[in-house]
């Protein structure tokens, strides 16, 4: 009677720490998966560091740029007086036609 | 009738008492007239070894749990413990009266079986015996059993039960003799059957079998514990300690996952930024690259811009005299002056328009331009046919086209009169127009 009460105490004992590692264990299983996605976005960080560092390197001053828009902005001026010209050139040269028959 | 061994089993898994002192009740009387054969009658010793006995019986009543027959073990220990007891009294005199009584009984053959003379060394001969024949006058005699019972408990018939008593007998008889005892088989058996069983004292049992379980009572718990198989222990301990072995080390484990969670959460807090930085790097840098590429194609488009305003001028000026060719066809019926009754008059004449960019660069210019003043004064079909610079052409043309006559006549009705006028460009008295001179006819351009 005695001995088979030490027996069951120490069985349950043995399945009290069995049960808490497991529950452990998955604890340390979701941790483990939580540390890959972490370092999975380290490694995103640096990289994305150094692109932008290349990026920021490669990019002109902003009176460079604001240089680039008013040109842009000339050139958009330019093609549509070009637009204008051609479209001009071609109705001239069409009534001078219609003119010299 | 349950089996010795099931009560030994009882008392020893489940700490039966009763099923203890049934033991005991059964087997004290045995034990201690076997006890006190070998004590030479000494009641209070026999009663001390009889309890020493089924002591022993109580510690060792697993180990014990196995045996089918117990009063061999009974018989086993009750002699050692009676030997351990007196030995060196008990020996001494057991020789004394060995070598008394050998001594009387070789001089009678014929003499009754004395029990007096057999009790001595009766336990000495049956432990000559081997263990069945000696199992075999024990039940018989000593617990005065049955031929039938016998043969139960040694898993024999009952007429093989009886013959393995009566050799028994004979073996046990020819001991004796070599001690000194001489007897028949029938002499022996009888006197095995009236003197080999002595009842106990009334209440030797009870005390025994309380004083035996007091004295492993109190310690059950302990006795059960230590009675445990060490493979149970081992394996429940080794259990144990694997399983809280590995929750400390996991869990150790875990907290240095958990340290470095936060380390990287920290670290990776600044990787949304990163992101909208990187985003709004590239967009930048996209449009940078774009403006590059369309600015790489101003100078292109400047320099197609001059061509194509030259060349609108060019076309536009070609239309013109597309058109002044063809006023010129149509109005062929227009007068020269000098064929006119009356010339045309000028009404009104705003001067042209000094070309902003001209003025502004200094330059000045005269721009003939032809044109027919039809019979309703109006200008028709008027072109620059030369200039100094083409860029006075429209300014002049324009003007002299807004220009109001009154028309010419000949033979008193309006007609139609072609006409020339110089335009001048000058930056002191800014433009002015001179008198319309007649068509001077194909006037080459300048």
């Amino acid at each position: 009677m005695a001995s088979r009460l030490i027996t069951i105490v120490l069985l349950a004992v043995a399945a009290i720490c069995a049960a808490a590692l497991v529950f452990q264990r998955q604890r340390g299983s979701v941790l483990r998966e939580q540390m890959a996605l972490l370092r999975a976005d380290q490694r995103e960080l640096i990289a994305l560091r150094a692109d932008n560092s290349k990026l920021q390197a490669n990019l002109p001053t902003e009176p460079e740029l604001a240089t680039l828009r008013a040109d842009h902005a000339a050139a958009m001026r330019l093609q549509t007086e070009l637009n204008v010209l051609r479209r001009q050139i071609s109705a001239a040269e069409a009534a001078a036609g219609v003119a010299g028959k | 009738m349950i089996e010795d061994a099931e009560l030994l089993r009882r008392f020893a898994s489940a700490a039966d008492e009763d099923a203890f002192r049934e033991l005991v009740q059964r087997h004290v009387s045995f034990v201690y007239s076997s006890a006190l054969r070998q004590l030479n009658g000494d009641a209070h010793l026999a009663a001390d070894a009889t309890q020493a006995v089924f002591s022993d019986l109580a510690r060792k009543a697993r180990s014990l749990s196995g045996h089918s027959v117990l009063a061999g073990w009974l018989f086993t220990s009750t002699r050692f413990i009676a030997a351990k007891l007196v030995r060196g009294e008990q020996r001494r005199r057991a020789r004394e009266q060995e070598a008394q009584l050998m001594q009387e009984l070789s001089n009678d053959d014929a003499a009754a079986l004395d029990w007096s003379r057999v009790r001595p060394v009766l336990d000495a001969a049956l432990a000559d015996l081997k263990a069945p024949e000696r199992e075999a006058i024990l039940l018989r005699y000593f617990e005065q059993q049955e031929y039938r019972a016998i043969g139960a408990r040694l898993s024999v018939t009952d007429n093989t039960a009886r013959m393995r008593v009566e050799r028994a007998l004979d073996t046990l008889r020819t001991a004796l003799e070599r001690r000194g005892v001489t007897s028949t088989t029938v002499a022996l058996a009888a006197a095995l059957a009236s003197e080999a069983a002595v009842a106990a004292p009334a209440g030797l049992g009870a005390t025994i079998a309380s004083a035996a379980l007091a004295g492993s009572g109190s310690v059950s718990l302990w006795a059960a514990f230590m009675s445990m198989t060490k493979l149970q222990m081992g394996i429940a301990a080794g259990l144990a300690a694997a399983g809280a072995s590995g929750y400390v080390m996991e869990t150790r484990a875990n907290a240095a996952l958990r340290e470095d969670v936060v380390r990287l959460q920290q670290e990776t807090a600044a990787l949304a930024p990163a992101r909208a930085a990187n985003r709004e790097l590239a967009r930048t840098a996209a449009e940078v690259s774009a403006l590059r590429s369309e600015n790489a194609a101003f100078d292109r488009m400047s320099q197609e811009t001059a061509e194509l305003q030259a060349r609108l001028k060019i076309v536009q000026r070609a239309q013109l005299a597309a058109e002044a060719a063809a006023a010129s066809r149509r109005a062929s019926a227009s007068y020269d002056i000098a064929e006119l009754d009356r010339l045309p008059q000028v009404v009104t004449s705003a001067p042209p328009k000094y070309p902003f960019e001209l003025r502004r660069a200094g330059v000045e210019g005269r721009v003939t331009v032809d044109f027919v003043v039809d019979s309703s004064g109006n200008v028709q079909n008027a072109y620059a046919v030369k200039s100094s610079r083409p860029e006075f052409e429209p300014a002049a043309v324009e003007a002299v086209r807004a220009w109001k006559f009154d028309p010419g006549q000949k033979g008193g009705r309006a007609v139609n009169t072609h006409l020339q006028v110089p335009i001048v460009f000058n930056l002191s008295s800014g433009s002015s127009a001179g008198q319309p001179v007649p068509y001077p006819g194909d006037a080459p351009k300048t």
